[in-house]
């Protein structure tokens, strides 16, 4: 256990106790994190990334509080995430994101890259964006997939190489 | 030196830690040293930048202001809305409990989809606020802007990793969260009437809804609804004994929960055997009176295709933050009735069946359907 989790169960222990404080520390810590990658896991979809990030906190709160477990909180947060965003299945519609605000040609790779992102089977999606998004080491992300560290070198490698052909299959026509 | 793959490939390993600053000092003088010398090193290190940079910009937002709170708030008022759907599923009285919230979300979403299917224009215009997203064609660029967008972007399909064959990179690897349509498979009865279905239960509600469709393709719309319940749903079902007792006990569980926005009540049918069971739900918003109301009456009959209305319902719904712990448990509910479909045999949804049954309340759109379950 690092020292970002010793603190995550520091927390979790006070906010047991009834530390109100420590609960709005783990939100504050981790918000950004969750809500980015839900954002980017469904299609960039401001609603559903709200009520899906929000549940999955609440969700994740509410194990710890009933369970009193010790596993690791981060990990079993976007675990749930990944649950409920796929249950969720939202459509990605293409050209619907916001990318408003960036320069033109910016806004036109990200354009790119999102539709090649939005691509991926979902569970790709997940692994590509678990590594290259979230940046988790491979043990967190074997973790959060319950695969060993091996395996999930080789879905993130897969996703990556697909993210690649979509890539290259959209340049073909065109930026 | 500067060409020595040796070292390429160990620079190749460093770049990511370069580029967040985590190398130890003097990796990162060896790497930065060997980057002023090799041109492709360098090249591969800004192409992988421009990578990670365009990557985190996906993820790049605003989390809205009012998201932490949110979750405290969704803690604090409704602990069974953020409960684990396993929690939610075991027991059979459930399914009577549950089986009302499926109607609920499962109506609505048929409700409205049949009814504007028929009714394209609506009594009342959806009130302004609901989201509708907006399609945009690319910007033009330039062919020169183009030239160096394509090379940007095909930098960074390069640092991804070699290229596979189509057959190697198309393995689909997740599973489709849409049950496969099982209606062509099992196609609705022809003829099935009210007449031939022996038992009834009619159930009761009435919402507030907003709906908004989206063209996404020439044979693809997005039906989004957001609903919020505000009257009462009522099942008029059969139990015995020992279920009524389970039922009660769950409405005791239910009513002596912190939430205000549920109350759960059984009262004593005309019949011995036959008990309404009543939830009521309360929004959290009072100020929408632009919004309408509808008095809807389900008609369903054989159990089979359930699942799959269940499952396009609840990818259909979307909520709005207001009411969020009536739409946290409409959800929960709706997936933990999921999980118990397989203990459910025989039910079906015959669309045929929709029909009005009863007229509009003064100064309200009604739309009243039957819902039949068959024994």
């Amino acid at each position: 256990m690092n020292a970002a989790n010793y603190y995550d169960g520091y927390l979790l222990e006070k906010w047991r106790k009834g530390d109100e404080d420590a609960l709005k520390s783990l939100i504050d810590q981790y918000q950004q994190k969750v809500f980015g990658f839900v954002f980017c896991l469904v299609g960039r979809n401001y609603d559903r990334a709200y009520e899906l990030g929000v549940s999955s906190f609440a969700q994740a709160f509410y194990e710890f509080k009933a369970s009193g477990e010790e596993k690791l909180f981060f990990p079993r947060m976007v675990e749930i995430a990944i649950e409920l965003s796929q249950k969720a299945n939202v459509v990605f519609s293409p050209g619907a994101s916001d990318f408003s605000g960036y320069a033109r040609g910016k806004k036109r790779i990200l354009e790119v890259l999102n539709e090649a992102l939005q691509a991926l089977p979902f569970e790709s999606r997940v692994h590509f964006l678990l590594r290259e998004q979230l940046g988790l080491p491979y043990h967190y992300i074997s973790a959060i997939l319950n695969l060993s560290e091996n395996e999930a070198r080789e879905k993130i490698l897969q996703a990556k190489t697909q993210f690649r052909k979509h890539l290259e299959e959209r340049l073909e026509h065109g930026v | 030196m500067a060409s020595d793959s040796s070292v390429c490939q160990k620079i190749h390993e460093r770049i990511k830690p370069f580029l967040d600053d985590l190398l130890a000092e003097e990796e990162y003088q060896e790497t930065r040293t060997h980057l002023d010398t090799c041109r492709s090193c360098r090249k591969k290190v800004e192409a992988v930048g421009s990578f990670w940079h365009h990557i985190q910009e996906l993820a790049n937002v605003e989390v809205p202001a009012d998201f932490g709170s949110t979750v405290v708030f969704r803690l604090q008022a409704a602990p069974a809305a953020v409960r684990r759907t396993e929690e939610l599923k075991p027991q059979s009285t459930w399914f009577f409990k549950l089986a009302v919230f499926l109607i609920l979300g499962v109506g609505g979403a048929w409700l409205a989809n049949t009814y504007f299917r028929n009714h394209p224009a609506p009594i009342q215009t959806p009130p302004p606020q609901m989201t509708t997203q907006v399609f945009h064609e690319p910007e033009p660029v330039s062919e020169e802007e183009a030239k160096i967008l394509y090379q940007e972007l095909n930098a960074i399909a390069k640092v991804l990793g070699p290229p596979k064959s189509k057959s190697d990179t198309d393995v689909a690897v997740n599973q489709p969260v849409l049950p496969p349509e099982r209606a062509a498979e099992e196609p609705v009865p022809a003829g099935k009437t009210e007449a031939a279905v022996p038992k009834r239960e009619h159930w009761h509600f009435r919402y507030e809804r907003e709906m908004t469709k989206t063209k996404v393709l020439d044979t693809i719309h997005v039906l989004r609804i957001r609903i919020r319940f505000q009257g009462a749903a009522a099942l008029v079902l059969e139990a015995t004994g020992e279920q009524l007792k389970r039922l009660e006990e769950e409405a005791r569980r239910i009513s002596n929960q912190a939430s205000p926005l549920m109350r759960f009540t059984i009262e004593r049918g005309g019949k011995e055997q036959k008990h309404i069971v009543s939830i009521f739900f309360q929004s959290l918003s009072q100020s929408r009176p632009d919004v309408y109301h509808w008095h809807l009456r389900f008609s369903l009959s054989n159990r089979d295709r359930l699942p799959d209305l269940f499952h396009q319902a609840g990818a259909l719904l979307t909520y709005q933050s207001e009411d969020i712990i009536v739409a946290e448990l409409a959800r929960k509910k709706i997936e933990a009735l999921n999980l118990e479909m397989k203990r459910i045999e025989g039910i079906f949804v015959e669309s045929d069946a929709l029909k009005p049954l009863t007229e509009a309340p003064a100064g309200e759109e009604s739309v009243a359907l039957s819902l039949f379950i068959e024994s």
